[in-house]
């Protein structure tokens, strides 16, 4: 039996046609109801908040996990990072009020407050860069802190782009692609190697070329 | 005053646990003693600059650091390899090697703490120094399957070798390290041009085997020149060790130990349903030259409250209660050191009546009235 997490929201929808391409039946039961997991052959579906997919893989009670690489960089879990599966593909940006001047902006005698559920991310950026920053930690609508001045500029995923259009933000800078990855727990892929490695050959055969 | 309780990291421990925790420990001890280890006991603070020399790490904000009264930097051990490295060329300099000593002690790492990851954790292991042949590496497998077969639980030790990843960055880039440290397989592959050796590392998690895994990597051998001299020393290790009836080792060229300073065979042990490892170690050739003294070693180290967190044992009670009434007094003490005298566990209380007496776990009583 293996267990694998995977992120609830966007992704799922993703990771489930994943799955059903790969012929690996994915319980519909967690689409259809409020239940948060469900067993497939020898396969157990965990499904949890992304933030939490690492925490669950860690500790081995996931031995497997689906999580986008934006998550793996903030949160630094120690857990083998086996496959990129091309999906969930976002930037992480820094993005700034459209009509801003990016050179006033950072050089201005305050300091800069940035708003962003990535606080690692836009520290470790900023702190390369030379600029010091106050970090606003938000969890959702990140979009919204520069519209109402609660922040000059925000760290945040964008895929398509869209809703900066629509409030007002253009990208200023990109700190990391991401895209969903395969994680394994340590100790899993130790013991249960050839289990996940039968999973990952199926999930290999069935991502979308680049 | 802030709160209660021990801080995020710190934990108190019940009879119940330490009784598992001290099972742990006097494993270690016996199998260790029994090998021919004596045991050390070191500082728990070091000059910092002396951990640093050692552990040799660019992060060093898992250290507890203090100023001692004239000023010096000390730190908390954060593991206890480097101070016998220390102990060894400072005090045995003048004596023949090989050393064997053992270890049982608390160690402090200011990581972020979670279950599993305390601050404040107590390591048992064992070093030989001075023996730099294969023997050495055997030694410290054996005696970490006997302690493990002792405590009744099965252990699966995945071996590998420290000098495969410099072999692979060698002829690929630098900034490969980092990835492989913290297990990223993803982000390697865009430093890689040739399939040969990009194929090798999308295995690498998967290699793992008896001697077989040897023989069916030895074809990178011609892209991975350096991957020569390691595949040849873990075959040679692991044809021994199935030769003498270890079965619970195994070569695993996925399995990357933190420490900087291992030079040949590293392993780590794990046990099922614990998705971290219980034991690590390896062959660290050059740590203690850094002292001043070069010598070979090899060892290894247990994360004791882990692996006792894994034990089953009953919590262990007093063998006999004796109530007494405030008259009895010196016949019930009598009555106690003579039964402890036996080597009963003898507990005394005070009481009015026999009922008072009663508690639910059965034990042995007698009352005094």
């Amino acid at each position: 039996m293996l267990a694998i997490a995977l992120p609830s929201g966007r992704m799922l929808d993703d990771c489930v046609k994943l799955f059903e391409s790969a012929n690996i039946y994915f319980p519909k039961e967690i689409l259809e109801s409020r239940k948060l997991s469900g067993k497939s052959g020898n396969l157990n579906f965990l499904v949890c908040k992304p933030k939490d997919v690492p925490i669950y893989v860690e500790y081995g009670t996931a031995d497997i996990g689906i999580v986008g690489k934006d998550v793996l960089l903030e949160e630094n879990p120690q857990v083998y990072e086996l496959y990129d599966l091309g999906i969930g593909r976002c930037k992480i940006v820094v993005a700034i009020p459209n009509e801003a001047n990016p050179e006033e902006l950072f050089s201005k005698d305050d300091i800069i407050r940035v708003a962003t559920k990535y606080p690692k991310i836009t520290r470790e950026f900023f702190n390369k860069r030379g600029i010091s920053i106050e970090i606003l930690n938000l969890s959702g609508s990140i979009e919204l802190a520069p519209v109402t001045g609660i922040a000059d500029v925000i760290v945040d995923i964008v895929s398509t782009g869209r809703t900066l259009r629509e409030n007002n933000l253009k990208v200023w800078e990109e700190i990391a692609i991401s895209s969903a990855r395969l994680i394994a727990n340590r100790a899993s892929l130790h013991i249960k190697a050839e289990e996940i490695k039968s999973v990952l050959r199926r999930l290999k055969e069935v991502r979308q070329p680049l | 005053m802030r709160y209660l309780t021990p801080p995020p990291g710190f934990k108190d421990y019940l009879p119940k646990e330490v009784e598992k925790i001290r099972l742990v420990e006097d494993t270690i001890r016996k199998v260790s003693e029994s090998f021919g280890y004596r045991e050390v006991i070191t500082p728990t603070l070091e000059y910092a600059d002396v951990i640093q020399l050692g552990t040799n790490t660019k992060d060093d904000t898992i250290l507890y650091k203090v100023i001692d009264r004239d000023g010096a930097l000390l730190s908390i051990r954060p593991e206890f390899t480097t101070s016998i490295a220390r102990l060894v060329t400072t005090r045995y300099k003048n004596e023949k090697e090989p050393f064997r000593f053992y270890y049982i002690g608390k160690v402090f790492r200011n990581i972020q703490s979670q279950p599993l990851m305390q601050k404040e954790f107590t390591q048992g292991g064992a070093e030989l120094i001075g023996e730099s042949s294969l023997f050495g590496d055997i030694e410290i497998i054996s005696l970490i399957e006997e302690i493990f077969e002792r405590l009744n639980l099965p252990i699966h030790i995945e071996v590998s070798h420290a000098r495969i990843i410099p072999a692979i960055i060698e002829v690929t880039s630098p900034l490969i390290l980092e990835a492989i440290k913290s297990g990223d397989f993803v982000s390697i592959k865009s430093y890689i041009n040739d399939k040969n050796i990009l194929s090798f590392i999308e295995e690498l998690p998967f290699l793992s085997g008896g001697k077989e895994i040897i023989d069916e990597v030895q074809g990178y051998v011609k892209y991975i020149p350096g991957l020569e001299e390691p595949l040849e020393q873990l075959s040679k290790f692991i044809l021994n060790l199935e030769d003498l009836g270890y079965k619970r080792t195994k070569i695993n060229l996925g399995v990357i130990r933190d420490f900087e300073y291992y030079t040949g065979i590293t392993f780590e042990g794990y046990i099922e349903g614990l998705g971290l490892p219980v034991v690590g170690g390896g062959r660290y050739d050059e740590l203690l030259e850094r002292f001043g003294v070069s010598l070979p070693a090899t060892g290894f180290a247990i994360g004791i409250e882990r692996v006792a967190g894994r034990i089953l044992k009953e919590e262990s009670e007093p063998d006999l209660i004796i109530g007494y009434t405030l008259e009895k007094f010196r016949e019930a003490m009598n009555l106690a050191q003579t039964k402890r005298k036996e080597n009963l566990k003898v507990e005394m209380i005070l009481c009015s009546k026999e009922e008072e007496l009663n508690d639910k776990k059965g034990r042995s009583k007698i009352f005094l009235c």
